[in-house]
């Protein structure tokens, strides 16, 4: 139930350069499987924390059992050794079988949620997961800051196949988390499985294990669903009500905010009206205004959706700093663009999403990438927020920085 | 029967289909076949069995993986399936326009018109088999009208008018009833695209206003899906032409002219319907025209 220092190895052996012929053999695929908690009795695996609304004082801490287990708690606290806060899981069920899942007797498992509410902002928190005496490692998180910058995210999209360069870009985030301690969260743009059963949900979810660093750091996920996310799982994973929509305003403090849209529900009518409240809400007082969604309304690859039309009007109007998609399996960052145009004071697009799935050619002659950046690698983006700009990284597998870039802050 | 016009109609089809192959990211079928190669070649089966076999116990143990090739050698396997691709969709628009000159569709090249109709099934195949769209497990059914066209064209050459006939009104059928089953369930592009259209007008529609006029529609697709297999009336097909080109110009109209292969691809969902109305009176014709030339040799 630890992480072993089979992962540290195999990090070590996937960032020399040579990351796929290394992974290529049984060897080390066997590696990192074994590096990854087998899910069976009340043993809690699949860890993770996520942020959805206020992330200075609120977080989900999530996991998964293979049996029903009876009681299900979060230990935690700002002190390692003595953790001075208990909570129980609010939310435990078993997650929803597709007919597909029945039909190849994939086993389902349990899911358990726990909200911590009231937390203290810029905050180390510890915790340790227990679920009928079976007790994880203790990892820990950080509180965003009530207000200022001066902290990253990682944003990426697309980890739906390629299992392999999926777990090694996991690992290059856990790697990276312990290079840059600054990084608060990881921002997914959305397509994490192929098809939203369960039996690919689980080993994303246990993938996801990849991405605690060495000392158990665990980086917050923002969610996004992505178009091939259908179904319940995503509701039971992400700790989302069934009857709720998948939108939703992240705030990492004052001064960041990431509007995270859903591109498979339509655009107008209920979203476009709640986008505008919150760009409206939100814009005054945010320094960085961002959103994310799936579907690419600048897109590199694929034809633009019904949804740029209903969107980035919003987006102009109420000068959203950065748009962060995926789903068309490349690397891009558009000129800023406003009113469908080429303007200095307008949107910058990135993204497209790289954590896994094979890459595709981008478009390299649209009229928004005369000036911007195109590509096709596996790749995580950093997002530095400071007071004055925010810098836009690109990292690839191999460490390489493709494309550094930086926003200044808008005139008030 | 009007063979003209269930070639002009193919054209635009193919040259809507074609559009997205040479300018955009190629065509849905060599998109599944070029993925499904990619998976193959970094042995991705072998990885997930290996792993839930461990993590879960149900995959199967200890799978020897040979080499994975290299990034260059898997994209040059790539471009291989795209300039196939290209190749196909070329064929598509050269068997295409053959067929809108008589001659020229009476030959052999008539045969063309399965390669057209085949093509554009494994299309709807591949975007069943890909998934992330909504509704896309009924592309087969749901792009009837496309994949029908050539076949209708084909029969007519043949002069098994009847079979066309009725071919022309199932092709209808389905992908009315798909459309109409797609709207009743708040499809949401469907949704989008009417807030768009209101949106050229300044007016922003709530939710429950389009989900109005959704049902309606859902319910009138439906109901002309069934009608035009139970009955044979000119004004239903008339309709139903009327009412499929319509939804087929919404496109071009909401998402800008640059979307002009959206209406192109979609030609056939009023093509067909229009079809059969001009077949109805050429139809009433020929019986008249039998009729009177009946009645001359009787007198005779």
């Amino acid at each position: 139930m630890k992480l072993s220092f089979n992962l540290v190895f195999i990090s070590l052996l996937c960032f020399n350069g040579n990351a796929e012929k290394k992974l290529s053999s049984s060897e080390e695929l066997f590696r990192i499987t074994k590096s990854l908690t087998r899910l069976e009795g009340t043993t809690p695996t699949q860890w993770r924390v996520m942020w959805t609304g206020d992330s200075s004082k609120e977080a989900t801490i999530s996991w998964t059992t293979a049996e029903r287990g009876k009681e299900h708690y979060v230990y935690f606290g700002e002190d390692k050794l003595a953790f001075s806060n208990k909570k129980i899981s609010h939310r435990n069920s078993l997650h929803t079988l597709s007919k597909n899942d029945l039909n190849k007797k994939v086993k389902s498992a349990y899911f358990h949620h726990v909200k911590l509410t009231d937390l203290k902002p810029a905050t180390r928190y510890y915790f340790y997961i227990e679920s009928d005496g079976v007790k994880s490692k203790t990892f820990y998180f950080y509180t965003a800051p009530k207000e200022g910058t001066g902290f990253s995210i990682i944003h990426g999209g697309d980890s739906r196949s390629g299992l392999l360069n999926r777990c090694m870009i996991n690992m290059k985030i856990a790697s990276f988390v312990e290079k840059e301690p600054k990084i608060l969260a990881f921002a997914h743009g959305g397509d994490y499985v192929v098809k939203g059963y369960w039996e690919y949900w689980r080993l994303w979810l246990s993938h996801h294990e990849l991405t605690t660093a060495s000392d158990g750091r665990v980086l917050p996920i923002i969610p996004t669903r992505g178009n091939h996310d259908k179904g319940p799982i995503y509701k039971e994973i992400f700790d989302i009500q069934p009857n709720k929509p998948d939108w939703h305003t992240t705030t990492l403090g004052k001064d960041v905010t990431i509007v995270t849209l859903d591109t498979n529900v339509a655009g107008g009518g209920d979203q476009r009206a709640w986008l505008e409240e919150e760009l409206k809400k939100y814009r005054p007082q945010t320094k960085w205004l961002l959103t994310q969604y799936h579907r690419p309304l600048y897109p590199a690859v694929k034809k633009a959706p019904a949804h740029t039309k209903i969107f980035c009007p919003l987006f102009d109007k109420y000068d959203v700093d950065l748009a962060c998609e995926s789903d068309g399996h490349c690397i891009k960052r558009t000129v800023p663009i406003r009113d469908g145009k080429k303007d200095p004071s307008g949107v910058t697009y990135i993204g497209e999403g790289g954590l896994g799935v094979g890459q595709r050619k981008p478009k390299k002659h649209l009229w928004y990438f005369d000036g911007g950046v195109t590509g096709s690698d596996h790749h995580i983006m950093v997002l530095d927020f400071h007071s004055e700009s925010l810098r836009i990284r690109t990292i690839l597998l191999n460490g390489e920085v493709y494309d550094d870039h930086s926003l200044s802050v808008r005139k008030k | 029967m009007y063979k003209q016009l269930l070639a002009i109609l193919i054209f635009m089809s193919c040259l809507g289909a074609s559009k997205a192959v040479f300018f955009n990211d190629g065509s849905s079928f060599a998109k599944y076949l070029e993925k499904s190669k990619q998976l193959t070649m970094i042995h991705e089966e072998e990885v997930q069995n290996t792993m839930e076999s461990h993590l879960f116990g149900d995959g199967l143990d200890n799978v020897e993986l040979e080499e994975i090739p290299n990034a260059v050698k898997r994209q040059s396997v790539a471009d291989n399936y795209f300039f196939i691709d290209k190749c196909l969709a070329l064929l598509l628009v050269i068997f295409s326009t053959m067929v809108i000159f008589p001659k020229l569709a009476d030959s052999t090249f008539k045969f063309g018109l399965l390669f057209i109709s085949l093509w554009f099934i494994s299309q709807s195949f591949a975007m069943m088999m890909t998934g992330g769209k909504r509704f896309s497990e009924l592309a087969i059914p749901g792009h009837a009208a496309r994949w029908g066209l050539p076949v209708i064209l084909f029969l007519v050459i043949l002069v098994k008018d009847q079979a066309a006939e009725w071919s022309a009104r199932v092709f209808a059928s389905l992908t009315f009833f798909v459309h109409g089953w797609e709207a009743w369930c708040l499809n949401p592009p469907f949704q989008d695209l009417l807030f768009n259209f209101f949106g050229h007008f300044n007016y922003t529609p709530s939710s429950r206003f389009i989900a109005m006029i959704l049902h309606t529609v859902g319910v009138m697709d439906i109901c002309l899906a069934v009608g035009i297999l139970l009955i044979k009336s000119s004004k239903i097909y008339m309709w139903m032409a009327f009412w499929g080109f319509v939804t087929a110009f919404s496109r071009p109209l909401t998402l800008g002219f640059g979307a002009w292969s959206e209406f192109a691809i979609r030609a056939a969902n009023g093509g067909i319907p229009l079809w059969l109305f001009l077949s109805c009176f050429k139809m009433e014709e020929n019986q008249i025209e039998r009729y009177e030339k009946m009645e001359k040799a009787r007198e005779a």
